[in-house]
C-alpha cells in the first residue's frame, strides 16, 4: 500500500482547525499521531468522516480502506494512498483555488480572506461528536512590537477564536492568563514555538511580517 | 375457583401488567415494535453514558469565559472523574478522548485561573 498523500488545503477549506485537532484528535506534529486503518474503520481519525455515510454537510465522504483491503476497493485505497503514483484527484488545487483570493507567500491563497469572502465555509461540528456552543465574539488586540523598525501587532483574537477555538492554543501555546502575561519573542517563533506552531507550517508563512504588523512605526 | 389459590393468580396478573408497563415505556424501534433493550448490551449502555458525559462537559468549552467559577469548578472535577473511565477503554479510544479531555481540563483550569 502507498503512502497516503494529505490534502491539508482541501481540508482546511471546509473544516475549521479545531474540529480535526480537537475533536477528532489529530496531533499538530506530522506524524505524531500514528492513526492505523483499523482505527479508521472504528470510526476514529480519518473514519469520522470517510465512513461513508451522510455527513452534516453534503454529499456524503468516500469511506476509508478496509484492514486487509478488498480487492475491489483498491481504487479508493488509491484516492488517498497515492503517494508516487499517479491518481487522477477528484479535486486539483489549482482548479480548486482559481476564484480565491491570492497571497503572495505559503501556498499563494489567503485563506482567511476566502472565509471572510464567503468562498469556503468552515464546519466546527461533525456528527458523533460534542455540539460546541458558539463563542461569543472575541475582541481585536494591539501588542506591542519588540522592534523599533516594525510596527505593532493587531490580533484578531476573533479570526483565531473562529477557525481554532479556545482549547486549540489555551493554555498549551499561551499559557499566559491575561494579555501581555505570555513572554515572547521572533526568535522562539522562527523556533516553531507560539505563533510559530501554525504560522511555519500551515498559516500565512512568518516571512508576511505585514500581516501581523499592521500598525505604522511611530 | 378455590379461594386458597386467588391471591396467587392476582399476583400473576398483576407481575405481567408490570412487565408489560415496563417495555411499553421503555424505547421501542417502531419498524418491527420490539424494545430496543433487547439489543443494548450493558457495556455498550455504560460507553454511552460516559461518551454522554464527555460530551457535556466538554462542549462547553467555547463558553467557558462566560461560566462562574463556581460553575467552571464543577466542570473540571467532572472532568476529573472521566479521566479514570476513559484510561481504562483500549488503546485508539483512551488516546482520542485521553488527548481530548486533557485538553477540555486544561482549558477550564485555565479560565478559571484568569478569573481568580
Amino acid at each position: 500500500m502507498a503512502k497516503v498523500v494529505f490534502n491539508h488545503w482541501l481540508h482546511r477549506s471546509q473544516f475549521t482547525c479545531r474540529v480535526c485537532h480537537v475533536d477528532i484528535g489529530f496531533f499538530m506534529k506530522q506524524g505524531e499521531t500514528r492513526l492505523t486503518a483499523a482505527d479508521n474503520m472504528r470510526g476514529y481519525y480519518c473514519g469520522a468522516c470517510h465512513n461513508g455515510t451522510k455527513q452534516n454537510f453534503a454529499p456524503p465522504v468516500f469511506k476509508a480502506c478496509s484492514t486487509p483491503p478488498n480487492p475491489e476497493e483498491m481504487s479508493r485505497c488509491d484516492r488517498c494512498h497515492s503517494f508516487g503514483k499517479d491518481v487522477k484527484k477528484k479535486y486539483e488545487f489549482a482548479e480548486f483555488t482559481e476564484k480565491m483570493p491570492k497571497a503572495a507567500l505559503g501556498n499563494g491563497v489567503d485563506w482567511e480572506k476566502a472565509e471572510t469572502a464567503g468562498l469556503i465555509t468552515l464546519q466546527d461540528n461533525l456528527q458523533g461528536l460534542p455540539i460546541i456552543k458558539k463563542m461569543p465574539i472575541q475582541k481585536d488586540f494591539s501588542l506591542d512590537s519588540k522592534g523599533s523598525w516594525m510596527g505593532d501587532i493587531l490580533f484578531s483574537h476573533k479570526k483565531h477564536a473562529k477557525w481554532n477555538g479556545c482549547e486549540l492554543c489555551h493554555p498549551d501555546i499561551f499559557l499566559g492568563v491575561s494579555r501581555g502575561a505570555t513572554k515572547y519573542n521572533m526568535f522562539q517563533i522562527y523556533e516553531g514555538e507560539y505563533c510559530g506552531v501554525c504560522h511555519l507550517n500551515v498559516a500565512f508563512p512568518l516571512k508576511d511580517c505585514a500581516k501581523c504588523h499592521v500598525n505604522p512605526v511611530d | 375457583m378455590n379461594n386458597d389459590k386467588l391471591p396467587k393468580v392476582l399476583y400473576q396478573v398483576g407481575a405481567a401488567i408490570l412487565v408489560s408497563f415496563v417495555f411499553i415505556a421503555l424505547p421501542t424501534d417502531h419498524d418491527t415494535g420490539i424494545s430496543l433493550l433487547c439489543f443494548v448490551k450493558p457495556s455498550q449502555a455504560a460507553e454511552e453514558s460516559w461518551k454522554q458525559e464527555f460530551n457535556a462537559v466538554c462542549s462547553q468549552t467555547n463558553d467557558s469565559m462566560s461560566l462562574s467559577r463556581e460553575e467552571l469548578q464543577l466542570l473540571i472535577v467532572r472532568c476529573e472523574k472521566l479521566k479514570p473511565v476513559i484510561e481504562g477503554q483500549e488503546e485508539t479510544t483512551r488516546k482520542v478522548y485521553g488527548k481530548r479531555l486533557e485538553m477540555c481540563k486544561n482549558l477550564l483550569v485555565f479560565v478559571l485561573e484568569t478569573k481568580k
